[in-house]
């Protein structure tokens, strides 16, 4: 249904373009929830951003590379453009509720303003399916709360208001850039639980971001992982949780703490990620990899397949079990 | 319900107002007190006989101790009674009057070019942000507003009454005389001279706060919906920029008051701020008084009118 191809997203202002990510590519299918994981600043909202078509264009700009939602072609197309030509399927909810909705607005005119536009043949009682949503993304007392305005109400019920402007729009496929990770524990597992209901409920896809493995584990089918502006590694979350392949994914899990092997210490990957200006030609992971051989230093990586649906760009997949 | 109201925002703002108020009258009836040396000889000259010294205290109360002073003069300025102009030997309340319908009109149409040209302009300049329009309407503004409001009045009449000669370079005979509505064309010149730094003030004003919140995440919100360009710009960036704008109201009447002053000079105008400078020269206390209470009490209603506004505008405004 969602299809990123080879997506490459760059910073344009300078005299060269700067890649942010590097030929992104996944598939996203009807009722599926796909995470991305990776670590802070590998470019997983600029990727989120620019499948929307809400990249800041005077700055940073879709270099190469396509986003087809059905089979049609939306890449350079805003969300306005989007819905002129009847392309309006993607809807997106960001990592900071208490800054993403209008302030001076009540949030049952801001959800309504997004059925407007995106239901033309059904324009009657916009307030009654406003509250319909609210209702649906388990608001209570949801006819009071249409008038309330953003400060009367907690993160946790914000991000429900950005959940429920989300589906204003009847999406196909929800991006979540990391949208509890402002959020408080218990919420956050409220939020997410929501999702997993929506998702099923109206066989929506979810591209859910985040850098949280655990939450990964919970709530998607397939993960990707992704690296310095690259996905590195695709697998389904049984697969990548049993047996990761790529050096780095293997990395992440040494780094997670396991209550069961308490006396050995975490295992932080040595080194840190490059920046953007930093990366040049071979496996941007290399300089931290233990396995790297002169291979791994030149022209780009490709693919490498493990199983069914598993991949990796490395030419030294781990072999033996986690 | 009651109760509700009482301790609202609107009672608590306007009672704030009313305490202000309160402190700037004992500091405006203290004005007569400040006056270097004897005021009544001040007034009179030094030529005055005792007499006239005693006749003249008696008459602005000077003789009673202080507190008395104030509570009589309160109670008389709370009756409309502001005392009696010594140079026109008439009530200062009437001779401010004379004087309102100019400065009145001249604040009013200054203040519409001053939100029809700053507040436009300034939208236009930020949604086409480092264009050509943008730079010239930047740099114009950053121009009028570091010139002096004579300097631009001065200029005006030089290009438009002296050379042109399509517009009268001084004086104003009232609209409800001969030439009626026809007679604004006298304020037309001072008001462009006195909106001139403060349309450019409120186009900066406007201009930034609007860039400053098009970066703001709620709108990247409002885009994801798939809504017009133009709705984003008007119901969600302005609309959120406004709020600034319009709290920097209260600041540009000030600066208004006193730059009508010389405006007034310049143009000749029969308003308020020039009677305070002839009523300086003459040492017409009661008048420069009198004057000081009416702009005080303007200033400080218009503040609160600001303030209500702005109570509309944003929810989350609550009195500290
Ligand atoms: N205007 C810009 N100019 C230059 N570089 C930029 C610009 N905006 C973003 N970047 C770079 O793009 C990279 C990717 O940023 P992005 O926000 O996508 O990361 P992320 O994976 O979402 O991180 P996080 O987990 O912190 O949200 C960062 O390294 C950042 O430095
Ligand atoms: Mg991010």
């Amino acid at each position: 249904m969602l299809s990123v191809q080879d997506l490459t997203v760059s910073v344009i202002t300078g005299k060269t373009p700067l890649d942010i990510t590097r030929n992104v590519s996944f598939e996203l299918n009807k009722g599926e929830i796909l995470g991305v994981v990776g670590e802070s600043g590998c470019g997983k909202s600029m990727t989120a951003l620019a499948i929307m078509g809400l990249l800041p264009k005077t700055t940073i700009a879709v270099r190469s590379g396509r986003v087809l939602l059905d089979d049609q072609e939306i890449t350079h197309l805003e969300p306005h453009q989007r819905v002129d030509a009847g392309l309006s399927g993607i809807s997106m909810i960001f990592q900071e509720p208490m800054t993403s909705l209008n302030p001076v607005m009540q949030i049952g005119d801001q959800i309504i303003e997004a059925l407007l536009v995106h239901d033309r043949g059904n324009m009657r009682a916009p307030a009654a399916r406003a509250k319909k949503l609210l209702d649906l993304v388990h608001i209570p007392d949801a006819a009071m709360q249409l008038k309330a305005y953003p400060h009367e109400l907690s993160g946790g019920m914000r991000q429900r208001v950005m959940i429920a402007i989300a589906l204003a729009c009847n999406p196909q496929v929800l991006i979540a850039d990391e949208p509890t990770t402002a959020l408080d524990v218990t919420i956050q597992a409220e939020i997410l639980s929501l999702l997993k209901e929506l998702c099923e409920e109206l066989s929506m896809a979810v591209l859910f971001i985040t850098h949280n493995l655990g939450v990964v584990a919970q709530l998607a089918d397939r993960v990707s992982v992704m690296y310095a502006g690259q996905i590195v590694e695709t697998a389904s979350v049984e697969v990548l949780f049993e047996h990761p392949v790529h050096p780095y994914t293997h990395g992440l899990f040494s780094c997670l703490p396991d209550p069961t092997k308490r006396s050995e210490p975490l295992q932080p990957i040595p080194g840190q990620a490059p920046l953007i200006t930093e990366i040049t030609d071979g496996c941007a992971f290399a300089p931290r990899c233990k396995f790297k051989t002169s291979a791994c230093l030149s022209g780009s990586i490709d693919w490498t397949g493990i199983s069914n649906g598993h991949k990796t760009r490395c030419h030294h997949p781990l072999k033996e079990q986690k | 319900m009651l109760y509700n109201f009482l301790t609202s925002y609107t009672m608590r703002r306007i009672g704030s107002a009313i305490i202000t108020m309160m402190s700037a009258s004992v500091i405006i009836f203290a004005f007569i007190h400040l006056i270097p040396g004897d005021p009544i000889y001040v007034m009179l000259g030094d030529g005055a006989t005792p007499d006239q010294v005693k006749d003249m205290q008696i008459r602005l109360g000077l003789d009673k101790p202080v507190y008395i002073q104030y509570l009589l003069w309160l109670y008389q300025v709370l009756q409309g009674d502001l005392g009696t102009s010594l140079f026109f030997q008439i009530p200062v309340l009437s001779v401010i009057a004379d004087g309102a319908e100019t400065s009145l009109l001249l604040a009013s149409i200054t203040m519409v070019w001053v939100l029809l040209i700053g507040i436009p302009i300034g939208m236009l300049a930020a949604t086409r942000q480092g264009t050509l329009t943008d730079q010239a309407a930047s740099g114009l503004a950053m121009f009028f507003a570091s010139v002096p409001t004579f300097w631009v009045g001065l200029y005006l009449i030089l290009f438009f009454a002296a050379w042109l000669g399509w517009l009268p370079s001084s004086g104003y005979p009232s609209i409800f005389g001969d030439g009626g509505l026809a007679n604004l064309r006298y304020l037309l010149l001072p008001s462009l001279a006195l909106a001139a730094p403060n349309a450019a003030l409120i186009l900066r004003l406007t201009r930034a706060s609007m860039l400053d919140v098009s970066r703001q995440d709620y709108v990247r919100t409002a885009r994801a919906k798939g809504i017009r360009p133009w709705q984003v710009t008007v119901k969600h960036i302005f609309r959120n920029a406004l709020l600034a704008v319009v709290a920097a109201f209260g600041f540009t009447l000030a600066a208004l008051i006193s730059e009508a002053v010389v405006t007034e000079t310049v143009f000749a105008l029969p308003g308020v701020g020039r009677l305070v400078v002839q009523s300086i020269l003459r040492r017409d206390y009661p008048v420069i008084q009198g004057v000081i209470l009416v702009t005080v009490i303007l200033y400080l209603g218009i503040n609160l009118l600001v303030d209500l506004i702005n109570r509309y505008l944003d929810p989350r405004v609550e009195l500290e």
